[in-house]
């Protein structure tokens, strides 16, 4: 019985092991099934995100080229004419360019020729508006970070077009909708104006694949105002501002971080508010300057190192006021905000403007994000050796520089040009960029930029930091400079110029702090138009006008008369048009719809 | 005695020349086609994980992209690894070439990118021929968005 038991048993077993075997194949068929659906999955799902993304930078599109899109542009905010009658100024100037002041607008919408784009109602499309410093409000700062665009429902017969398709013509995804919305209302904006980014509206999206997938992208837009080159003041250093040369100060402030603000013998007159006629004592009062300003995160002291701390008025039998300055050996209590107002205000009819022992919002730099947004963009970067010479590099205007020593004539080596030439305010704005010296690992120095030498970070420890000395005639540039070494300046800064006289463009011509406006630009005269800051120090030898901003880390030095009149704009770094796309992506938000 | 205790000679053979083939077809047939399903199994996984790998690739280039500065978005072909696994182990990996190309909103290609900051299409295609046979045709991946630089 038992071997006729065994009979058919070998293709019993073979056929347990093939079922069995069949089966684990079965299964890894399957797995690898569904792995290759999750995989198809995925492709479906980046095909769908690519086309909503296609959606925002459609939007992104719309701002950098409005004029592309005919019959799109919103309608404009119109009632930007209730606000100068509030700021109005005590000086008889504009004291902001010609555009900023008129609305306290930031932001128009430009077309690609860097003109206004006119909305329905025939006014300027306003992207974002900043209220500046109002004076009357005294220390207050109103500012307003609004999107002025109205709501875009994105018309789909335009959106239509976005399809895309593969070799063989086969429609694979398509932009399903945009929608373009005022933010307003949203709590996550906190973190975008907290950095100072404005923002513009918020972008929906949808892409749709021909397999039905829909993915939704949100995303905020925010003004690209290269923000990395604000500056919040006309004159600052993260250490000693002394004065012992006429260092004149108009429509901005000076700040100081570490030690004491110093001022000079005779600060009334070395100190003006504008011009070279502003004399405090005088009782002047009629031109002063509401905008400028002394801050420090230390004290202000006199030259006999007392403290100011406060003033005395009075008033006589006629009614005029007198005042005294009150400088104590003592400073102010620690602790508490004392301020020392020695000018007077005749808006708000108090004085104001000197403030000691409060806490300053300074500017976020980076060196290292300075100097790859140079590299990227192609603008001319220096570097120098320990004996402060100036080396080009391949991204010299001229390449037969590279590792050489350049001339200290900056007019060949920045870019500069003569401002009697009409096209001078049509020079793009440029970024200058002297960088350190380069070393190695082990401090050692060299007069070449490879592998093993590099210059470093200015605030990296072991910084060899040599002082450049540039001598000449005019330096007549637009944009930034940025400097790692101590620079030292010597000659005559400006040629041909008349008193203090700043190029601020207005209607029609050229606006004089006077006043006056000239037609030709040859009769006006800045040594620089930006921002210049040094992680070193600054001497600017020769009385030379700069029309924005400076910021020497190290202090100033003691030479020359320069005259710093400060550009609004800079407080968030929209002052400066290097050619960027006008908004940029911030947060965004996938989701499956 | 002892040759009451040996199996007859037909129970000695155990399995018929009958059961044998029969059971060696059905093995045989079972066997085929099991290791033919396993074989493309793997095939088509291999083919699939190259497919992904490149659109690993296609997508990566295409971000980068979206992210570079302006300076730095010319069309362009350049070598890349297509990665089966995604992972260190170099044994699944296929040379691939991955070309960023620009097309205008019309669909005719640029040879640059407009410096006056147009909006585009922005094409990347990687290719790559599988392994192990000669005759294996090109294979090609793509991932397209529109870019407003």
């Amino acid at each position: 019985m038992k071997q006729q038991k065994r009979r058919g048993s070998v293709l019993f077993t073979s056929l347990i092991l093939l079922t069995i075997a069949a089966v684990g194949v079965m299964g890894l068929v399957r797995y690898i099934t569904s792995a290759q659906q999750a995989a198809i999955r995925d492709r479906d799902y980046f095909t769908a995100f690519y086309a909503a993304e296609s959606g925002v930078e459609r939007v992104v599109d719309y701002f950098n080229n409005p004029t592309n899109y005919t019959g799109s542009v919103p309608d404009a905010y119109d009632d930007f004419k209730s606000h100068p009658a509030a700021f109005a100024s005590s000086a008889p100037f504009a004291p902001q360019s010609y555009e900023v002041f008129q609305p306290y607008v930031v932001s128009y919408l430009l077309d690609s020729d860097g003109a206004l784009v006119y909305g329905a109602n025939n006014q300027p499309v306003i992207l974002s508006e900043t209220y500046f410093r109002d004076p009357n409000a005294g220390d207050a700062e109103a500012v307003s970070r609004t999107s002025k665009i109205p709501t875009i429902q994105f018309d789909m017969d335009e959106v239509e077009g976005i399809q895309f398709f593969s070799d063989n013509g086969e429609e694979v995804a398509w932009v399903n909708s945009i929608l373009f919305e005022n933010p307003n209302d949203l709590a996550d904006l906190a973190a975008i104006t907290a950095n100072n980014r404005l923002v513009i509206g918020k972008v929906t999206a949808t892409g749709t694949t021909r397999k039905g997938l829909t993915v939704k992208v949100e995303s905020i837009i925010t003004e690209n105002n290269a923000s990395n080159f604000r500056s919040p003041a006309a004159i600052l250093s993260e250490q000693a501002i002394a004065f012992n040369g006429q260092f004149n100060v108009q429509w901005g402030e000076i700040w100081c971080n570490q030690v004491n603000i110093d001022l000079p013998t005779n600060w009334q007159q070395s100190v003006p508010k504008y011009g070279p006629t502003f004399r405090l004592a005088s009782g002047n009062n009629d031109t002063e300057d509401p905008w400028f300003g002394m801050r420090t995160e230390k004290y202000i002291v006199n030259s006999k190192g007392q403290y100011a701390n406060g003033i005395t008025v009075t008033t006589d039998r006629r009614g005029r006021l007198s005042w005294t300055y009150q400088f104590t050996n003592n400073p102010p209590l620690a602790g508490t905000k004392n301020f020392t107002r020695p000018f007077f205000d005749p808006i708000v009819d108090d004085y104001k403007n000197f403030y000691q022992n409060q806490d300053l919002d300074w500017p976020e730099y980076d060196w290292e994000e300075w100097r790859n947004f140079v590299k990227e963009y192609g603008f001319p970067y220096y570097y120098t050796d320990e004996n402060g010479n100036i080396y080009g590099t391949d991204r010299d205007p001229d390449s037969s520089t590279y590792g050489q020593i350049v001339s200290k004539t900056y007019d060949q080596w920045f870019n500069a040009q003569d401002p009697s030439d009409p096209d001078y305010w049509k020079l793009e704005n440029i970024i200058v960029f002297i960088d350190g010296v380069p070393q190695n690992d082990a401090g050692e120095t060299s007069t070449v930029i490879n592998s093993e030498f590099y210059p470093r970070d200015p605030s990296a420890p072991g910084t060899i930091r040599p002082t450049i000395q540039l001598a000449g005639g005019g330096l007549h540039t637009r944009g930034v400079m940025l400097i790692s070494p101590n620079m030292k300046m010597t000659g005559q800064g400006n040629t041909g110029v008349t008193g203090d006289e700043i190029p601020v463009e207005a209607g029609g011509g050229f606006r004089m702090p006077n006043n006056t406006v000239y037609a030709d630009a040859d009769d006006v005269n800045v040594f620089h138009n930006g921002l210049m800051y040094s992680w070193g120090s600054l001497d600017l030898g020769g009385n030379r006008t700069i029309y924005g901003s400076v910021f020497a880390e190290q202090g100033y030095g003691q030479g020359g008369s320069p005259s710093v009149w400060y550009n609004a704009r800079m407080r968030d770094g929209a002052w400066i048009n290097l050619n960027l796309s006008r908004v940029r992506r911030d947060l965004w938000n996938i989701s499956k719809d | 005695m002892m040759h009451r205790n040996l199996p007859s000679r037909r129970s000695r053979w155990g399995l018929s020349l009958v059961e044998i083939l029969i059971t060696m077809a059905i093995v045989s047939i079972a066997a085929l086609g099991t290791i033919s399903a396993l074989i493309f199994a793997i095939r088509t996984d291999a083919d699939f994980k190259q497919r992904n790998g490149a659109f690993r690739q296609a997508t990566s280039t295409l971000e980068t992209t979206k992210k570079a500065l302006f300076g730095s978005l010319q069309p362009r072909s350049f070598p890349v690894v297509v990665d089966s696994r995604g992972n260190l182990d170099a044994s699944d990996d296929v040379m691939g070439t991955a070309t960023l190309q620009y097309f205008s909103m019309d669909g005719s290609e640029l040879a640059s990118l407009p410096t006056n900051r147009q909006l585009v299409r922005a094409r990347v295609t990687v290719t790559w021929t599988p392994p192990g046979t000669n005759s294996a045709r090109p294979q090609s991946v793509f991932v397209e968005s529109l870019l407003a630089p």
